[in-house]
């Protein structure tokens, strides 16, 4: 899954020691059974989806180029992951069929996002402020810096020039309140 | 800043459990005995649990609150993090189904002192009069079995008791005004208005929100860090734990904490005597009551009263009418994405501070009845790269792009009106939880005239984005909230509960949280679930003893009791219309 993680949710442009930990911390979370609050009636128990998920995508890479996910190019692993978001997997059709491709593949985003962003690195990195307790904010309008602030910086970074998950997706054609991956009720 | 403005950080002491920086409460708290048979146990100690075990305790009853969830020390339990408020929410395992399935959790689900009072975003909107007869005007759902003119003194003394910050003249509805000042505008209200400004939508700014915009008793107004779906450490966002919970301690309630009611207990005569739980340690108690109030809200409050079946109760308790479990209820919530080439910064400010209800009531030149609410959201940067996900269908270095982007993007929602519908449920799955008792597991579709209300509401809500001067403009589609499920009634045949929240078929058994609720019109509950507790409790004090000895039905409306109120709150900051 390190391989697939590393495509998801890509740290390239950073330098080794500045890298977010994320397998570790889904790996944590799964041990420790912290879920959501609920599974989907067509979905395994999260340990299990994960199972599932690599050992589909393990067969994929096999049964396309006789080789290991994580010994592909990264233009290789770009497309086998491509083809699991638009729900059309390239091979392992019987391991797949066990569960919901598109609310595993949501699963694994979620989880790669709540690792990434809740790290004060990568909160540098979008111009998130962080908890500002106790003092709080004083300029509301318009983005303005409060007193102590720089104004907007923005981190710049090159995506390769080969990456295909660089591009504008379609959505998901089967239609919407299908899945609800749990944002933190935003209202 | 070399010190701090609330004091330095301190290390829990024994002896002291403190609710946000400035309010203690003292410990240890009284403790019934065992053996000892009370006046009324409530199940659930959240945004109606909280309201009741105040005013119950003050008119002299004896109370037991039993929460699933920690008793909070706020400074010791609550941190200001995104991830690190994973603890706040129902996280135990529900199943989830149906056509278009619910997300749970997070979502919408409380566990812990104050329930999901501790992590709602406060908007506090009131319902509509149209909402308590929507059958009637609209031939859809359900009509309530009270008015607007029965709840009406319950949302004025409550909207005093939390209290509430929101503009003098709020145009929906029954006009009212709000007692404390609306609170400045942060970037994503700002968007909100300029949108409806410039299509002539009239729009509210600055509330009503259950959020201080000035100090309260022992509680100091908001700081605009925008933490407040996480738990406000600050203490300025009301939740029951703060507002009412205090006051029931100093009038001799009891709340105990990591207690999980397994069933509610019935005698031979066909009443309930008191309750079975488990504590943390997973040791079974029974509570003796002379009554009962379930206030485990709609998924919970089912649950508990399906599990109690028994001989005579083969159904669940309360359930011979058949209709405990259905008729559950969440809002649309779809949220639309805008991008600004001007900042944002969305994290910044209360995420709930301005909305528009002008979309609201039934409008017979759309398809479709009912309406929706537009409000402000502003998710934390983990909740908006879900939202990537889900909005643009992102991943990889395109969600890293759109996240470098997050302080250009504003989000507002839908708050739309889905109707109660039969196959809409709760019911018990297979699976079970660590005591062995069987988990929840709830099925939702969406009907035509959701999908049609839904498609208009998020339509109208991107030209609003658009008309704000976003220069790129998307959507995901998600729910809010959950009522309905053991809804009140005038009709035994066709409801759980009668207009008190009394069960149908226990007289000393009642109902008082989101459940009850017929329709939920697009106003966010948890202001509707106060006002209904504060008046229930009102019945009961007024009903006295004979809750515990007879089964005589009364269904006289009690007198307004405003001398229950935390002290401090009534009267204070009148609103300015009534």
């Amino acid at each position: 899954m390190e391989a697939v993680v590393d495509r998801i949710l890509p740290q390239d442009d950073r330098t080794e020691e500045r890298r977010i930990p994320i397998l570790p911390i889904i790996d944590e979370r799964l041990f420790a059974n912290r879920i959501e609050g609920y599974r989907y009636e067509d979905m395994p128990p999260d340990q299990e989806a994960y199972r599932i998920a690599a050992k589909a995508i393990e067969e994929t890479a096999h049964a396309l180029y006789k080789n290991s996910f994580a010994d592909l190019t990264t233009l290789e692993q770009e497309e086998i992951l491509q083809a699991i978001h638009d729900e059309k997997p390239f091979a392992a059709e019987r391991t797949w069929a066990r569960m919901n491709i598109r609310r595993f593949w949501e699963l694994l985003i979620s989880d790669c996002c709540s690792a990434y962003y809740a790290h004060p690195w990568a909160w540098d990195e979008i111009g998130f402020g962080g908890p500002a307790y106790p003092r709080g904010y004083m300029r509301l309008e318009r983005g303005e810096p409060e007193p102590w602030e720089v104004g907007e910086q923005r981190y710049a970074w090159a995506a390769p020039a080969d990456t295909i998950s660089d591009l504008p997706q379609q959505k998901p054609s089967t239609g919407d309140h299908q899945t609800h991956p749990g944002q933190g009720g935003t209202h | 800043m070399s010190k701090p403005l609330f004091g330095a950080f301190s290390t829990p002491e024994d002896g002291v459990h403190r609710l946000g920086p400035m309010q203690t409460i003292e410990v240890p708290q009284r403790r019934f005995k065992e053996d000892e048979v009370v006046d009324y146990v409530v199940v659930g100690v959240g945004s109606a649990g909280g309201v009741l075990l105040q005013r119950l305790a003050r008119a002299g009853f004896t109370v037991i609150g039993l929460e699933a969830g920690p008793f909070w020390d706020t400074e010791r339990d609550w941190v200001s993090d995104e991830a690190g408020s994973y603890n706040l929410y129902w996280n135990d395992l529900r199943i989830t189904g149906g056509e278009h399935p619910l997300a749970l959790g997070s979502n919408n689900s409380g566990k812990g002192v104050g329930g999901g009072s501790v992590h709602w975003a406060a908007f506090t909107p009131r319902l509509h009069p149209s909402d308590f007869e929507v059958y009637t005007r609209d031939g859809v759902g359900a009509d309530w079995p009270i008015t607007y003119e029965e709840i009406e003194p319950y949302y004025e003394l409550l909207e005093q008791e939390i209290p509430i910050a929101g503009p003098a003249w709020f145009p929906w509805g029954k006009p009212h005004g709000h007692p404390y000042a609306p609170h400045p505008m942060g970037g994503v209200g700002d968007t909100l208005i300029k949108g409806c400004t410039k299509l002539g939508i009239p729009v509210s700014a600055g509330g009503p929100v259950a959020i201080l915009s000035a100090s309260h008793g022992d509680r100091p107004h908001c700081i605009y860090r925008g933490f407040c779906i996480q738990g406000c450490k600050v203490g300025a966002k009301a939740s029951t734990l703060v507002t009412h919970v205090p006051d029931a301690l100093k009038h001799g309630a009891e709340i105990r904490g990591s207690s999980m009611v397994a069933r509610v207990s019935m005698d031979k005569a066909g009443r309930t005597n008191g309750v079975i739980y488990f504590d943390l340690e997973g040791k079974e108690h029974f509570q003796r009551a002379r009554a009962v109030i379930v206030s485990g809200y709609a998924i919970e409050t089912p649950r508990l009263l399906l599990n109690s079946a028994c001989p005579g109760h083969e159904q669940g308790l309360a359930n011979s009418s058949g209709t405990l479990g259905k008729y559950l209820m969440a809002q649309a919530g779809n949220v639309v994405l805008g991008r600004f080439d001007e900042l944002i910064r969305m994290y910044k400010a209360p995420p709930a501070h301005a909305l528009t209800e002008e979309f609201y009531e039934t409008d017979p030149k759309r398809d479709f009845a009912r309406g929706f609410a537009v409000q402000t959201v502003a998710p934390l940067p983990i909740a908006f790269a879900k939202q990537c996900m889900t909005s643009k269908a992102l991943w990889g270095w395109g969600l890293r792009r759109m996240m470098m982007d997050y302080n250009h993007w504003s989000t507002l929602g839908v708050l739309g009106e889905i109707l109660p519908w039969e196959d809409n449920r709760v019911e018990l799955a297979e699976e079970k939880d660590r005591f062995g008792l069987p988990v929840a597991k709830t099925f939702f579709g969406l009907h035509d005239n959701d999908h049609k209300l839904i498609e208009f509401g998020t339509k109208k809500v991107m030209e609003i984005m658009s008309a704000a001067g976003a220069t790129e403009v998307v959507s995901e589609s998600r729910y809010a909230h959950l009522v309905g499920a053991a809804r009140m009634g005038a009709d035994p045949a066709k409801s759980v509960c009668d207009k008190f929240g009394r069960t149908w078929d226990i007289p000393n058994l009642f109902i008082m949280d989101g459940s009850v609720m017929p329709t939920q019109g697009s106003a966010n509950p948890g202001l509707t679930i106060q006002a209904l507790a504060a008046r229930t409790a009102d019945y009961l004090i007024s009903q006295g003893d004979s809750v515990f000895t007879t089964s005589k039905r009364d269904m006289t409306t009690p007198p307004v009791r405003k001398s229950l109120s935390p002290p401090g709150t009534f009267s204070k900051g009148a609103p300015h219309i009534g």
